[in-house]
Protein backbone atom coordinates (compact mmCIF):
# COMPACT_ATOMS: atom_id res chain seq x y z
CA UNK A 1 0.00 0.00 0.00
CA UNK A 2 2.87 2.36 0.71
CA UNK A 3 4.62 1.97 -2.33
CA UNK A 4 1.29 2.76 -4.03
CA UNK A 5 0.59 6.01 -2.13
CA UNK A 6 4.96 6.94 -3.06
CA UNK A 7 3.90 6.21 -6.51
CA UNK A 8 0.58 8.47 -6.64
CA UNK A 9 2.87 11.25 -4.78
CA UNK A 10 5.26 10.70 -7.55
CA UNK A 11 2.60 10.81 -10.21
CA UNK A 12 1.06 14.26 -8.60
CA UNK A 13 4.48 15.39 -8.79
CA UNK A 14 4.91 14.72 -12.66
CA UNK A 15 1.47 15.87 -13.29
CA UNK A 16 2.19 19.14 -12.04
CA UNK A 17 5.17 19.44 -14.37
CA UNK A 18 2.91 18.43 -16.96
CA UNK A 19 0.69 21.22 -16.74
CA UNK A 20 3.89 23.59 -16.51
CA UNK A 21 4.74 22.61 -19.93
CA UNK A 22 1.30 22.64 -21.21
CA UNK A 23 1.16 26.06 -19.65
CA UNK A 24 4.51 27.50 -20.33
CA UNK A 25 5.63 25.50 -23.43
CA UNK A 26 8.98 25.62 -24.61
CA UNK A 27 9.36 29.59 -25.94
CA UNK A 28 12.85 28.75 -25.47
CA UNK A 29 14.80 25.59 -25.49
CA UNK A 30 18.27 26.21 -24.48
CA UNK A 31 19.71 23.10 -26.49
CA UNK A 32 17.89 24.65 -29.70
CA UNK A 33 19.58 27.57 -30.75
CA UNK A 34 21.37 28.88 -33.39
CA UNK A 35 24.07 31.46 -33.06
CA UNK A 36 21.56 34.11 -34.90
CA UNK A 37 18.38 33.64 -32.69
CA UNK A 38 16.91 35.85 -29.97
CA UNK A 39 19.53 36.59 -28.15
CA UNK A 40 21.49 38.00 -30.93
CA UNK A 41 24.65 35.56 -30.86
CA UNK A 42 24.98 35.42 -27.00
CA UNK A 43 23.27 32.11 -27.13
CA UNK A 44 26.37 30.27 -25.97
CA UNK A 45 25.90 31.93 -22.35
CA UNK A 46 22.37 31.65 -22.31
CA UNK A 47 22.31 27.81 -23.22
CA UNK A 48 24.30 26.79 -20.30
CA UNK A 49 21.95 25.67 -17.75
CA UNK A 50 24.10 26.67 -14.97
CA UNK A 51 23.47 24.07 -12.80
CA UNK A 52 25.95 25.79 -11.10
CA UNK A 53 24.44 29.02 -10.39
CA UNK A 54 23.65 31.55 -12.94
CA UNK A 55 25.53 31.88 -16.14
CA UNK A 56 25.96 35.82 -15.35
CA UNK A 57 27.93 35.28 -12.07
CA UNK A 58 30.61 33.54 -14.00
CA UNK A 59 32.35 33.41 -17.34
CA UNK A 60 32.97 30.13 -19.79
CA UNK B 1 17.66 -12.66 2.52
CA UNK B 2 19.95 -11.48 0.02
CA UNK B 3 19.77 -9.39 -2.77
CA UNK B 4 19.95 -12.11 -5.76
CA UNK B 5 17.00 -13.59 -4.08
CA UNK B 6 14.39 -11.37 -3.94
CA UNK B 7 11.77 -10.78 -6.24
CA UNK B 8 11.58 -8.16 -8.55
CA UNK B 9 8.49 -6.12 -7.68
CA UNK B 10 6.86 -6.34 -11.02
CA UNK B 11 4.62 -3.24 -10.18
CA UNK B 12 7.04 -0.25 -9.82
CA UNK B 13 8.95 -1.84 -12.41
CA UNK B 14 6.01 -1.59 -14.80
CA UNK B 15 5.82 2.17 -13.71
CA UNK B 16 9.20 3.43 -14.71
CA UNK B 17 9.17 1.33 -17.83
CA UNK B 18 6.06 3.04 -18.89
CA UNK B 19 7.11 6.51 -17.32
CA UNK B 20 10.41 6.13 -19.38
CA UNK B 21 8.27 5.35 -22.83
CA UNK B 22 5.86 8.48 -22.58
CA UNK B 23 8.85 11.17 -21.46
CA UNK B 24 11.02 9.49 -24.15
CA UNK B 25 8.38 10.20 -26.53
CA UNK B 26 7.34 13.76 -25.09
CA UNK B 27 10.71 14.66 -25.19
CA UNK B 28 11.29 13.45 -28.62
CA UNK B 29 8.26 15.13 -30.07
CA UNK B 30 8.08 18.30 -28.00
CA UNK B 31 10.81 19.07 -27.05
CA UNK B 32 14.23 17.95 -28.53
CA UNK B 33 16.43 14.85 -29.75
CA UNK B 34 18.84 15.91 -27.27
CA UNK B 35 16.46 16.43 -24.11
CA UNK B 36 15.70 12.52 -25.17
CA UNK B 37 20.06 11.87 -24.88
CA UNK B 38 19.63 13.73 -21.90
CA UNK B 39 17.04 12.15 -20.20
CA UNK B 40 17.90 8.51 -21.58
CA UNK B 41 21.95 9.39 -20.04
CA UNK B 42 19.77 10.46 -16.95
CA UNK B 43 18.33 6.99 -16.58
CA UNK B 44 21.81 5.18 -16.85
CA UNK B 45 23.08 7.93 -13.96
CA UNK B 46 20.21 6.69 -11.99
CA UNK B 47 20.50 2.55 -12.46
CA UNK B 48 24.38 3.34 -11.61
CA UNK B 49 23.80 4.79 -8.85
CA UNK B 50 21.35 2.67 -7.25
CA UNK B 51 22.95 -0.55 -8.25
CA UNK B 52 26.60 0.18 -7.19
CA UNK B 53 25.32 2.39 -4.34
CA UNK B 54 27.66 5.23 -4.88
CA UNK B 55 26.98 8.19 -2.46
CA UNK B 56 29.53 10.41 -1.52
CA UNK B 57 28.32 11.01 2.01
CA UNK B 58 28.66 7.45 3.29
CA UNK B 59 31.88 6.85 1.88
CA UNK B 60 33.10 10.05 3.56
CA UNK B 61 31.72 9.38 6.83
CA UNK B 62 33.30 5.82 6.88
CA UNK B 63 37.22 7.28 5.95
CA UNK B 64 36.11 9.92 8.72
CA UNK B 65 35.13 7.46 11.45
CA UNK B 66 36.81 4.37 10.65
CA UNK B 67 39.44 5.28 7.92
CA UNK B 68 37.60 2.92 5.65
CA UNK B 69 38.65 4.37 2.07
CA UNK B 70 37.35 1.74 -0.55
CA UNK B 71 33.85 4.78 -1.54
CA UNK B 72 36.81 7.47 -1.50
CA UNK B 73 39.53 5.52 -3.64
CA UNK B 74 36.55 5.43 -6.20
CA UNK B 75 36.24 8.48 -5.70
CA UNK B 76 39.48 9.51 -6.15
CA UNK B 77 39.66 7.20 -9.57
CA UNK B 78 36.22 8.50 -11.14
CA UNK B 79 37.39 12.18 -11.11
CA UNK B 80 41.13 10.98 -12.17
CA UNK B 81 39.57 9.32 -15.52
CA UNK B 82 37.13 12.24 -15.80
CA UNK B 83 40.04 14.97 -15.61
CA UNK B 84 41.71 13.17 -18.37
CA UNK B 85 38.74 12.62 -20.39
CA UNK B 86 36.99 15.84 -20.55
CA UNK B 87 40.24 17.61 -21.09
CA UNK B 88 39.71 15.55 -24.92
CA UNK B 89 36.68 17.23 -25.25
CA UNK B 90 36.07 20.73 -23.42
CA UNK B 91 36.34 23.79 -26.14
CA UNK B 92 35.48 20.92 -29.03
CA UNK B 93 32.99 20.60 -31.46
CA UNK B 94 30.51 17.72 -29.85
CA UNK B 95 29.37 14.73 -31.84
CA UNK B 96 25.81 15.53 -31.42
CA UNK B 97 25.39 19.01 -32.32
CA UNK B 98 26.64 21.42 -34.33
CA UNK B 99 28.49 23.66 -31.44
CA UNK B 100 31.46 23.78 -28.79
CA UNK B 101 30.77 21.93 -25.42
CA UNK B 102 31.73 24.43 -22.23
CA UNK B 103 33.13 23.30 -18.36
CA UNK B 104 31.21 23.88 -15.38
CA UNK B 105 33.75 26.33 -14.36
CA UNK B 106 32.51 28.94 -11.50
CA UNK B 107 34.41 31.46 -9.33
CA UNK B 108 36.09 30.65 -6.09
CA UNK B 109 34.69 32.74 -3.72
CA UNK B 110 33.75 33.44 -0.06
CA UNK B 111 30.43 31.80 -0.84
CA UNK B 112 32.17 28.79 -2.28
CA UNK B 113 33.78 28.54 0.77
CA UNK B 114 30.71 29.09 3.03
CA UNK B 115 28.43 27.32 0.81
CA UNK B 116 30.42 23.68 0.46
CA UNK B 117 31.35 23.91 3.96
CA UNK B 118 27.80 23.97 4.60
CA UNK B 119 27.02 21.29 2.12
CA UNK B 120 29.58 19.09 3.25
CA UNK B 121 28.06 19.42 7.16
CA UNK B 122 24.17 19.01 6.14
CA UNK B 123 25.09 15.84 3.69
CA UNK B 124 26.18 13.64 6.92
CA UNK B 125 22.81 15.22 9.14
CA UNK B 126 20.66 14.11 5.77
CA UNK B 127 22.72 11.19 5.28
CA UNK B 128 22.80 11.54 1.50
CA UNK B 129 24.17 14.26 -0.92
CA UNK B 130 22.78 16.27 -3.95
CA UNK B 131 22.93 12.44 -6.20
CA UNK B 132 22.59 10.19 -2.92
CA UNK B 133 19.27 12.38 -2.08
CA UNK B 134 17.99 12.22 -5.73
CA UNK B 135 18.74 8.52 -5.96
CA UNK B 136 17.42 7.07 -2.86
CA UNK B 137 14.34 9.29 -2.74
CA UNK B 138 13.42 7.94 -6.10
CA UNK B 139 13.62 4.40 -4.67
CA UNK B 140 11.53 4.96 -2.47
CA UNK B 141 13.25 5.77 0.39
CA UNK B 142 10.87 8.44 2.88
CA UNK B 143 13.30 10.50 4.80
CA UNK B 144 15.25 10.84 2.00
CA UNK B 145 12.11 12.31 -0.22
CA UNK B 146 11.89 14.74 3.06
CA UNK B 147 15.73 15.55 2.63
CA UNK B 148 14.64 16.24 -0.86
CA UNK B 149 11.57 18.31 -0.28
CA UNK B 150 13.66 20.23 1.92
CA UNK B 151 16.90 20.40 -0.43
CA UNK B 152 14.21 22.39 -2.98
CA UNK B 153 13.23 24.85 -0.22
CA UNK B 154 16.73 25.31 0.42
CA UNK B 155 17.88 26.15 -2.63
CA UNK B 156 14.99 28.62 -3.14
CA UNK B 157 15.98 30.37 -0.33
CA UNK B 158 19.38 30.52 -1.52
CA UNK B 159 18.45 31.82 -4.56
CA UNK B 160 16.23 34.67 -2.33
CA UNK B 161 19.97 35.61 -0.50
CA UNK B 162 21.46 35.61 -4.03
CA UNK B 163 22.59 38.95 -3.87
CA UNK B 164 24.53 39.35 -0.42
CA UNK B 165 26.23 36.25 -1.29
CA UNK B 166 27.42 37.51 -4.88
CA UNK B 167 28.83 40.61 -3.20
CA UNK B 168 30.95 39.20 -1.14
CA UNK B 169 34.65 38.95 -2.58
CA UNK B 170 35.21 36.21 -5.30
CA UNK B 171 38.45 35.63 -8.07
CA UNK B 172 36.17 34.67 -10.75
CA UNK B 173 36.11 31.69 -12.41
CA UNK B 174 39.61 29.99 -12.19
CA UNK B 175 40.30 27.63 -15.55
CA UNK B 176 43.29 25.50 -14.85
CA UNK B 177 43.04 24.65 -18.21
CA UNK B 178 43.42 28.03 -19.29
CA UNK B 179 45.46 28.75 -16.75
CA UNK B 180 48.44 26.29 -17.47
CA UNK B 181 47.14 24.62 -20.34
CA UNK B 182 45.49 21.24 -21.36
CA UNK B 183 48.27 18.86 -20.54
CA UNK B 184 49.66 20.33 -17.32
CA UNK B 185 46.43 20.93 -15.87
CA UNK B 186 45.72 17.24 -16.38
CA UNK B 187 49.18 16.27 -14.80
CA UNK B 188 48.73 19.02 -12.35
CA UNK B 189 45.67 17.80 -10.89
CA UNK B 190 46.32 14.09 -11.64
CA UNK B 191 49.34 14.51 -9.46
CA UNK B 192 46.97 15.81 -6.89
CA UNK B 193 44.47 13.28 -7.31
CA UNK B 194 47.31 10.47 -7.15
CA UNK B 195 48.94 12.15 -3.90
CA UNK B 196 45.67 12.11 -2.28
CA UNK B 197 44.58 8.71 -3.10
CA UNK B 198 47.84 7.28 -1.55
CA UNK B 199 47.21 9.55 1.63
CA UNK B 200 43.70 8.04 1.95
CA UNK B 201 45.17 4.08 1.50
CA UNK B 202 48.14 4.93 3.61
CA UNK B 203 45.90 6.16 6.92
CA UNK B 204 43.08 3.21 6.16
CA UNK B 205 46.04 -0.03 5.75
CA UNK B 206 47.41 1.66 8.99
CA UNK B 207 44.21 1.36 10.72
CA UNK B 208 42.66 -1.62 9.27
CA UNK B 209 44.85 -4.93 8.53
CA UNK B 210 42.52 -6.21 6.51
CA UNK B 211 42.98 -3.29 3.83
CA UNK B 212 42.82 -4.57 -0.10
CA UNK B 213 43.67 -2.31 -2.78
CA UNK B 214 40.80 -4.80 -5.18
CA UNK B 215 37.87 -4.21 -2.93
CA UNK B 216 36.36 -2.00 -5.49
CA UNK B 217 37.05 -4.13 -7.93
CA UNK B 218 35.15 -6.78 -6.05
CA UNK B 219 32.66 -8.67 -8.78
CA UNK B 220 31.64 -12.11 -7.03
CA UNK B 221 28.68 -10.77 -6.16
CA UNK B 222 28.12 -8.92 -9.09
CA UNK B 223 24.34 -9.05 -10.85
CA UNK B 224 24.20 -6.92 -13.93
CA UNK B 225 20.14 -6.45 -13.15
CA UNK B 226 19.88 -6.96 -9.59
CA UNK B 227 22.92 -5.55 -8.58
CA UNK B 228 25.32 -4.52 -6.53
CA UNK B 229 27.71 -3.32 -8.81
CA UNK B 230 31.48 -2.59 -7.51
CA UNK B 231 31.99 0.22 -6.99
CA UNK B 232 34.77 0.77 -9.74
CA UNK B 233 32.16 0.01 -12.36
CA UNK B 234 29.83 2.79 -10.80
CA UNK B 235 32.75 4.84 -10.78
CA UNK B 236 33.34 3.57 -14.64
CA UNK B 237 30.17 4.31 -15.77
CA UNK B 238 29.58 8.05 -13.61
CA UNK B 239 32.30 9.28 -16.37
CA UNK B 240 31.10 7.48 -19.01
CA UNK B 241 27.54 8.97 -18.63
CA UNK B 242 29.10 12.14 -17.32
CA UNK B 243 31.19 12.42 -21.02
CA UNK B 244 27.96 11.42 -23.00
CA UNK B 245 26.20 14.04 -20.96
CA UNK B 246 29.10 17.05 -22.29
CA UNK B 247 28.64 15.58 -25.14
CA UNK B 248 24.22 15.48 -25.59
CA UNK B 249 24.04 18.78 -23.59
CA UNK B 250 26.65 20.46 -24.33
CA UNK B 251 27.80 21.12 -20.22
CA UNK B 252 28.56 18.84 -17.60
CA UNK B 253 26.35 16.63 -15.26
CA UNK B 254 24.61 19.16 -12.55
CA UNK B 255 21.94 17.78 -10.56
CA UNK B 256 20.79 21.36 -7.95
CA UNK B 257 19.67 24.05 -9.95
CA UNK B 258 16.61 21.64 -11.24
CA UNK B 259 15.50 21.73 -7.32
CA UNK B 260 15.89 25.38 -7.17
CA UNK B 261 14.24 25.69 -10.00
CA UNK B 262 11.31 23.37 -8.91
CA UNK B 263 10.47 25.09 -6.12
CA UNK B 264 10.49 28.51 -7.43
CA UNK B 265 7.86 27.22 -9.97
CA UNK B 266 6.08 25.96 -7.25
CA UNK B 267 5.87 29.24 -5.33
CA UNK B 268 5.24 31.09 -8.09
CA UNK B 269 2.49 28.85 -9.36
CA UNK B 270 0.90 29.71 -5.41
CA UNK B 271 1.57 33.80 -5.61
CA UNK B 272 5.13 34.65 -5.08
CA UNK B 273 6.73 36.84 -7.66
CA UNK B 274 9.77 34.66 -8.13
CA UNK B 275 10.92 36.47 -10.97
CA UNK B 276 11.40 39.60 -8.97
CA UNK B 277 14.45 37.93 -7.27
CA UNK B 278 17.57 38.82 -8.90
CA UNK B 279 18.86 35.08 -9.11
CA UNK B 280 15.87 34.55 -11.36
CA UNK B 281 16.61 37.85 -13.78
CA UNK B 282 19.85 36.25 -14.64
CA UNK B 283 19.97 35.18 -18.15
CA UNK B 284 19.38 31.12 -17.98
CA UNK B 285 17.84 30.90 -14.61
CA UNK B 286 14.89 33.75 -15.95
CA UNK B 287 14.80 31.17 -19.09
CA UNK B 288 14.25 28.58 -17.32
CA UNK B 289 11.76 29.89 -15.19
CA UNK B 290 9.53 31.22 -18.09
CA UNK B 291 9.63 27.62 -20.35
CA UNK B 292 8.19 24.63 -19.32
CA UNK B 293 10.44 22.35 -17.05
CA UNK B 294 10.74 20.04 -19.66
CA UNK B 295 13.16 22.53 -21.53
CA UNK B 296 15.31 22.79 -18.52
CA UNK B 297 18.30 19.79 -19.27
CA UNK B 298 18.81 19.42 -15.60
CA UNK B 299 15.41 18.94 -15.07
CA UNK B 300 15.18 16.09 -17.63
CA UNK B 301 18.55 14.12 -16.54
CA UNK B 302 16.83 14.62 -12.86
CA UNK B 303 13.88 12.70 -14.08
CA UNK B 304 15.85 10.40 -15.67
CA UNK B 305 17.43 9.50 -12.75
CA UNK B 306 14.40 9.28 -10.77
CA UNK B 307 13.18 6.69 -13.24
CA UNK B 308 16.59 4.57 -13.25
CA UNK B 309 16.69 4.29 -9.74
CA UNK B 310 13.03 3.82 -9.71
CA UNK B 311 13.85 0.67 -12.03
CA UNK B 312 16.97 -0.32 -10.52
CA UNK B 313 15.34 -0.69 -6.85
CA UNK B 314 12.36 -2.67 -8.38
CA UNK B 315 15.01 -5.02 -10.20
CA UNK B 316 16.35 -5.42 -6.73
CA UNK B 317 13.15 -6.07 -4.96
CA UNK B 318 14.16 -3.23 -2.71
CA UNK B 319 12.02 -0.70 -3.80
CA UNK B 320 10.36 1.31 -0.80
CA UNK B 321 12.99 -0.29 1.81
CA UNK B 322 11.23 0.86 5.28
CA UNK B 323 13.40 2.84 7.22
CA UNK B 324 12.89 3.95 10.47
CA UNK B 325 12.02 7.48 10.83
CA UNK B 326 11.68 9.30 14.62
CA UNK B 327 11.64 12.90 15.66
CA UNK B 328 15.51 13.32 15.93
CA UNK B 329 15.97 11.64 12.24
CA UNK B 330 13.14 13.93 10.76
CA UNK B 331 14.98 17.40 12.19
CA UNK B 332 18.42 15.70 10.44
CA UNK B 333 16.50 15.21 7.73
CA UNK B 334 14.92 18.47 7.26
CA UNK B 335 18.13 20.25 8.69
CA UNK B 336 20.50 18.55 6.34
CA UNK B 337 18.24 18.94 2.99
CA UNK B 338 17.57 22.72 4.27
CA UNK B 339 21.29 23.19 4.37
CA UNK B 340 22.28 21.24 1.27
CA UNK B 341 19.87 23.27 -0.82
CA UNK B 342 21.01 26.79 0.63
CA UNK B 343 25.06 25.35 0.16
CA UNK B 344 24.27 24.14 -3.17
CA UNK B 345 22.84 27.41 -4.47
CA UNK B 346 26.20 29.66 -2.64
CA UNK B 347 28.91 27.10 -3.89
CA UNK B 348 27.93 26.82 -7.31
CA UNK B 349 26.32 22.92 -7.33
CA UNK B 350 26.75 19.56 -5.06
CA UNK B 351 29.34 17.13 -5.02
CA UNK B 352 28.35 16.27 -8.51
CA UNK B 353 27.84 19.80 -10.38
CA UNK B 354 30.49 21.39 -8.50
CA UNK B 355 32.73 18.80 -6.97
CA UNK B 356 32.87 16.11 -9.40
CA UNK B 357 32.04 18.29 -13.06
CA UNK B 358 34.02 20.84 -11.91
CA UNK B 359 36.84 19.02 -11.36
CA UNK B 360 36.00 17.25 -13.94
CA UNK B 361 36.37 20.38 -16.18
CA UNK B 362 39.57 21.58 -14.21
CA UNK B 363 37.87 24.73 -12.70
CA UNK B 364 39.92 25.81 -9.33
CA UNK B 365 36.42 26.05 -7.63
CA UNK B 366 35.69 22.29 -7.28
CA UNK B 367 38.70 21.42 -5.48
CA UNK B 368 37.89 24.16 -2.92
CA UNK B 369 34.32 22.67 -2.88
CA UNK B 370 36.17 19.52 -1.91
CA UNK B 371 38.36 21.05 0.89
CA UNK B 372 35.64 22.98 2.53
CA UNK B 373 32.82 20.55 2.47
CA UNK B 374 35.64 17.68 3.47
CA UNK B 375 35.85 20.01 6.33
CA UNK B 376 32.23 20.29 7.10
CA UNK B 377 31.60 16.57 7.09
CA UNK B 378 34.12 15.98 9.26
CA UNK B 379 32.27 18.23 11.80
CA UNK B 380 28.69 16.97 10.52
CA UNK B 381 30.06 13.35 11.49
CA UNK B 382 29.85 14.49 14.93
CA UNK B 383 26.46 16.40 14.73
CA UNK B 384 25.49 13.30 13.18
CA UNK B 385 25.70 11.42 16.04
CA UNK B 386 23.26 13.54 18.14
CA UNK B 387 20.61 12.67 15.86
CA UNK B 388 21.10 9.04 14.85
CA UNK B 389 22.14 8.29 18.40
Amino acid sequence: MKRIVYLFVLSLCLTFAFLDHDSNGVAYNPLFHSHDDQTGGASQSISMPCGLGGSENHKH
Amino acid sequence: MSAITKKIDLTVLGYAVLATLLFSFLFFTQVGNRHLYVFLIGIGLGVSLYHASFGFTGGWRNFIEHRISSSLRAQIIMLGLAVILFSFFIGSNSWIYDGKMIGAVAPVSVSVVVGSFMFGLAMQLAGGCGSGTLFTASSGNGKMAITLVFFMIGSLVGTYHFDFWKSLPSFGGVSLMNEFGKVNSVLLQLSVLTLLYYFIYKSDQKRNVNFKHSDIFDFSNFDLFKGPWPLILGAVLLVFFNVLMLQAAGHPWGITFAFGLWAAKIVQFLGVEVSSWSFWQLSYPSTALENSLFADPTTVSNLGIIFGALAASALAGNFFKASLINKKILIAAILGGFFMGYGARLSFGCNVGALFSGIASGSLHGWVWFLFAFIGSMIGVRFRRVFYS
